[in-house]
């Protein structure tokens, strides 16, 4: 079997114990993802929110037509690189989910995937045009999957362009299960004053390899990233954040929280990269991992690439570890010793919950950790 | 009623070491004890093993707490109890804001659901009580406190959690003349209005002043090598330990 490298980390000097990229089986992509959409409308203020579900009505376009040209769709560039564009790309049948916002248009759509069996690929193109607040959920629940999702790999691409003043905020949640791999990418190229923020929760998952690339490429646009995970047993997280800093005065925010617990193994690529002329900028990571247990394989690989120097970039990082001490303080205050692991790994998801500040978010994520 | 807290030749270790050497102590409800003793005496390592910390092993001897032997039990029992230590070092917590922090151990410790809006007010209350920031509610435990304020957060958990018998290792140590005066009026609020029970760990008289102390221990060298009224804590902050340390060597 092929395999190919992807989820580089940027800046090709660095080179070192294998952090720079994963590499993975190559495979084709055999059908689209299956799941529903739908178009969440507030109605008028006090009658709540009525949903309306667009999937077969033609209301959302999804077919071979982007709504994007050639050129924006290259444009939106890739976190997980071109091995994996040219996969998702030579799957002729890929279809792709338009969704678009108009010039001063609020929309909240929500996507949910369950069933998966095979190859199969979701290409979005998400675009939120001028002054438009846009939020997509995407919902990856092998949970609720009516068959077994065994040896099942899923390709995901997000495509994101924010106009000028737009706001657009992109939430995924993967609850993992018997799903094999998870390519997830997502590319966003924004405007002036445009704001991104992507939020993304990974509760189990066998491998995952995901990352986002956002090209602060408008004066004054910013992005902010809140994502917290809890992996174990024989679990694989890669993640790969970049923030590339191009305009004046962007901003990027990278929060990762997580929590490994025995056999996980985790790798964080984070990357703030101020090309030169983006003075004023500021780009942030920050990183908090909890070590559940002695077991587990914690990398990170912070990034600060400086092609300019009117600019702020900084790295923090705090590994929690839970041992006697801290144990015995808890248990003293009748915390028993199941519920404080519980207690402090959910913490971590409640977190990023709280920044998501959605309800359907909060109980799907929620019911998931009840189960455990 | 029985005994409340009864010890009898309590011996423990620590990686190989003797610590305390047939410690016995009684404290019925209500009352108020002290426990003197110079720097290494094994105060602390007391006040844990009563608690229940895995770090001493005990070698000898009985706990026994309102009639049942709690020897070998866990901490979380022993707190679900009414036992309740509070630290000398108060250990940090991310992740965890005070607030949810208490709610936890509250419906831990009940068994019940706390309805928020209740948690809350009552929480508010005591953290007046305490003269602390409001702020102070949704700041992770201990993270990044002052010691001061480390102890402060300690008292804040005995006011809310509501103990029958608090032991606070050196509550007092490390605060400034307002924050002691802040401190022993919730110290007060525990033993008068809650009606609970002490085993005070101090060096300190001051911290005294305001409650009613009903007997005093002093340790040296993990033994118990007196005991008496309040007026030993008197006798001890004028002539120090030094005729106990006397007794030893002889
Ligand atoms: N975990 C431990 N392992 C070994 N020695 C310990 C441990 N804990 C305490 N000790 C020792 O036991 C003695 C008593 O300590 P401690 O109880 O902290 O004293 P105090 O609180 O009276 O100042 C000291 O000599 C200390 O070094
Ligand atoms: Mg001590």
């Amino acid at each position: 079997m092929e395999r190919i490298k992807i989820n580089h980390l940027p800046g090709q000097t660095w080179n070192r114990l294998g952090m720079n990229d994963i590499e993975i089986e190559k495979y084709s992509f055999e059908k689209n993802l299956e799941g529903k959409i739908r178009e969440e409308k507030e109605e008028l203020p006090g009658q709540g929110i009525a949903y309306c579900d667009k999937d077969k009505q033609g209301g959302l376009q999804r077919g071979t037509e982007s709504s994007f040209d050639r050129e924006e769709k290259s444009d939106c560039g890739s976190a997980l690189g071109d091995a994996f564009v040219e996969l998702l790309e030579e799957t002729h049948m890929a279809q792709v989910v338009s969704l678009v916002a108009e010039a001063g248009e609020q929309k909240t759509y929500r996507m949910e995937f369950g069933k998966t069996e095979g190859a199969a690929c979701g290409k979005f193109d998400l675009l939120a045009k001028q002054n438009c607040e846009m939020t997509v959920f995407q919902y990856f629940d092998d949970r609720t999957a009516a068959e077994q999702t065994k040896d099942a790999r899923s390709g995901i691409r997000n495509r994101i362009r924010a106009e000028k003043g737009a706001y657009i905020k992109l939430v995924q949640v993967f609850l993992g299960g018997e799903r094999e791999e998870i390519l997830n990418d997502i590319g966003a190229v924004l405007e002036e004053n445009a704001e991104l923020e992507v939020d993304q929760i990974f509760l189990g998952g066998k491998k995952t390899v995901s990352g986002v690339l956002a090209q602060l490429r408008g004066r004054k646009s910013s992005f902010t990233s809140n994502i917290a995970y809890d992996i174990g047993q024989d679990e694989r997280l890669d993640l790969n954040l970049i923030a590339k800093h191009i305009g004046k005065k962007t901003e990027a925010q990278m929060d990762v929280k997580g929590v490994l617990r025995e056999g996980a193994h985790k790798l964080l690529r984070a990357t703030v990269d101020f090309i030169p002329g983006c003075s004023g900028s500021v780009g942030k990571e920050n990183e908090e991992v909890l070590l559940m247990d002695e077991e587990v394989v914690n990398q990170t690989v912070p990034l600060i690439l400086c092609g300019e120097e009117d600019v702020e970039g900084a790295h923090g990082a705090s590994i929690g570890r839970i041992n006697e001490e801290y144990l015995f303080y808890l248990k003293s205050r009748g915390i028993p010793e199941k519920q404080i692991y519980e207690m402090l790994a959910n913490a971590r998801i409640e977190t990023v919950l709280g920044k998501i500040d959605d309800g359907e978010t909060r109980e799907r994520v929620m019911a998931a950790l009840v189960e455990g | 009623m029985s005994e409340f807290l009864k010890i009898i030749d309590l011996t423990a270790r620590a990686e190989e070491k003797e610590l305390l050497h047939q410690v016995s102590l009684e404290i019925q409800e209500g009352e108020t004890h002290v426990l003197l003793g110079p720097n290494g005496a094994g105060k602390s390592t007391l006040g844990y093993t009563i608690m229940g910390s895995p770090e001493y092993e005990v070698t000898g001897g009985k706990i026994y707490f309102q009639g049942d032997d709690i020897t070998e039990e866990g901490a979380d029992k022993r707190a679900k109890r009414g036992i309740f230590l509070s630290f000398q070092n108060p250990i940090e917590i991310p992740g965890i804001t005070v607030s949810n922090f208490l709610r936890t151990a509250l419906e831990q410790l009940t068994g019940e659901r706390i309805k928020l809006f209740d948690f809350k007010k009552r929480l508010k209350n005591v953290m007046d009580t305490l003269q602390m920031d409001q702020s102070y509610a949704d700041r992770d435990l201990n993270v990044g406190f002052s010691g001061g304020e480390k102890k402060k957060a300690e008292i804040l958990q005995l006011l809310m959690l509501n103990p029958r018998l608090a032991i606070l290792d050196e509550t007092d140590s490390g605060l400034d003349v307002d924050a002691v005066k802040t401190v022993s009026k919730g110290i007060e609020e525990f033993q008068k209005k809650q009606g609970g029970s002490l085993l005070i760990i101090t060096h300190n008289a001051k911290i005294l002043e305001a409650l009613k102390v009903d007997k005093t221990h002093v340790l040296v060298d993990g033994r118990i090598v007196a005991e008496g009224g309040p007026e030993l804590v008197e006798d001890v902050g004028q002539n120090g330990f030094e005729k106990y340390l006397d007794k030893e060597s002889y």
